[in-house]
């Protein structure tokens, strides 16, 4: 009994040296330098972010409050007679009144190739994001 | 709290030299079962890498629970993600299941030395003291090829087992087969290998020789 657990012993130590294989030599430095860059990335990602962020809220925050001046600088005594109780109502016709006041004042018209020219600088914006992250991050 | 569960405390608060002796310390007996399942060194070094970026997200995201076992989470992490390789080269299925006695038309072991039979059958053994040499290199080298030519149903369980140090359990729970098959493999695969090694050799011998 004794004997076969020797063997055994013998046996298992010799399957264990039989399964190893080694790495090159400079494994580790590789992952580490993987594991640097994938961190200063996700810096830069969260900083991204964050400007986006500011910058959506800030356009946003400015187109809004740009519209309620515009609005109530433009605001003669129509406006005031036809006012409903209703709030969102009235909102939304406060910015369609200035949106039309608005690219009229601009000299713009409302037309499907401003609509063309915006959606093509969102995407080519889209697409360098995404080549930036996918592409040239994994060379 | 235990010295491997605050590695990871460590490597969350950016401390990279704990990851690095981590590395270090897994990366070969990593490799060993990446090989086994992907047979290409570069394979293996490209899914081990994965492995070892995907840990170290898992560990800063808080992802991996503390109160589990950090080097049974990365060998997970490891076997997925070279199966997942896997499948994608070879565009086929990655099966863990397919040889068992009851399924397959083998008596009993035959599918675990195919290998090495004929290799085995063509020596007749060395008797004189000048040739001893020669016989222990031998009998390495039977080991050696029995272990890199088994199924791999077989060799990633022995890879888990031996090398990686994981129980009946933690192999049972990675590979999602039952316990009792990761027993029966690993029982079969260890007397098969004493089975032909006791044929050309006596035990004495063995304790001289390996």
């Amino acid at each position: 009994m004794s004997n076969d657990k020797n063997i055994d012993e013998i046996l298992n130590g010799r399957i264990k040296n039989s399964l190893l294989k080694q790495t090159r030599k400079n494994f580790t430095d590789d992952v580490m330098k993987q594991i640097m860059l994938s961190q200063q990335f996700a810096k830069e990602d969260k900083k991204e972010n964050k400007v986006l962020i500011y910058l959506t809220g800030g356009i946003s925050l400015f187109i809004v409050s740009f519209l309620v001046i515009f609005g109530i600088a433009n605001s003669g005594t129509e406006t005031k007679t036809n006012q409903t109780l209703n709030i969102f109502e009235n909102f939304s016709n406060l910015l369609k009144e200035n949106f039309s006041a608005l690219y009229e004042k601009l000299n713009l018209s409302f037309s499907i190739e401003y609509i063309i020219i915006a959606l093509t600088i969102i995407g080519f914006i889209l697409m360098s994001n995404f080549a930036d992250k996918i592409i040239f991050r994994k060379r | 709290m235990t010295v491997k569960e605050n590695i990871a405390n460590k490597i969350r608060s950016g401390d990279s030299e704990v990851f690095r002796k981590f590395v270090d310390e897994y990366k070969d007996k990593a490799y060993s079962l990446c090989i086994k399942i992907l047979k290409s060194p570069e394979d293996a070094e490209d899914a081990l890498q994965e492995s070892f970026l995907k840990l170290y997200k898992s560990i800063i995201e808080n992802q991996f629970e503390s109160n589990s076992k950090l080097s049974t989470y990365f060998y997970s992490i490891v076997y997925n993600t070279s199966v997942d390789l896997y499948k994608k080269k070879k565009r086929t299925g990655f099966n863990m299941i397919s040889i068992d006695i009851e399924s397959s038309d083998y008596s009993d072991g035959d599918e675990l030395t195919t290998g090495i039979k004929e290799k085995i059958s063509d020596y007749d053994g060395v008797n004189t003291d000048q040739e001893k040499n020669f016989n222990a290199d031998f009998a390495k080298e039977i080991i050696e090829e029995y272990v890199n030519n088994l199924p791999h149903q077989y060799s990633i369980i022995l890879n888990m087992f031996y090398l990686n140090e994981l129980s009946h359990d933690e192999i049972s729970k990675i590979l999602k087969i039952p316990l009792g098959t990761i027993k029966n493999r690993l029982f079969r695969a260890r007397e098969k290998l004493k089975f032909l090694i006791l044929e050309k050799y006596s035990e004495e011998e063995i304790k001289e020789l390996v």
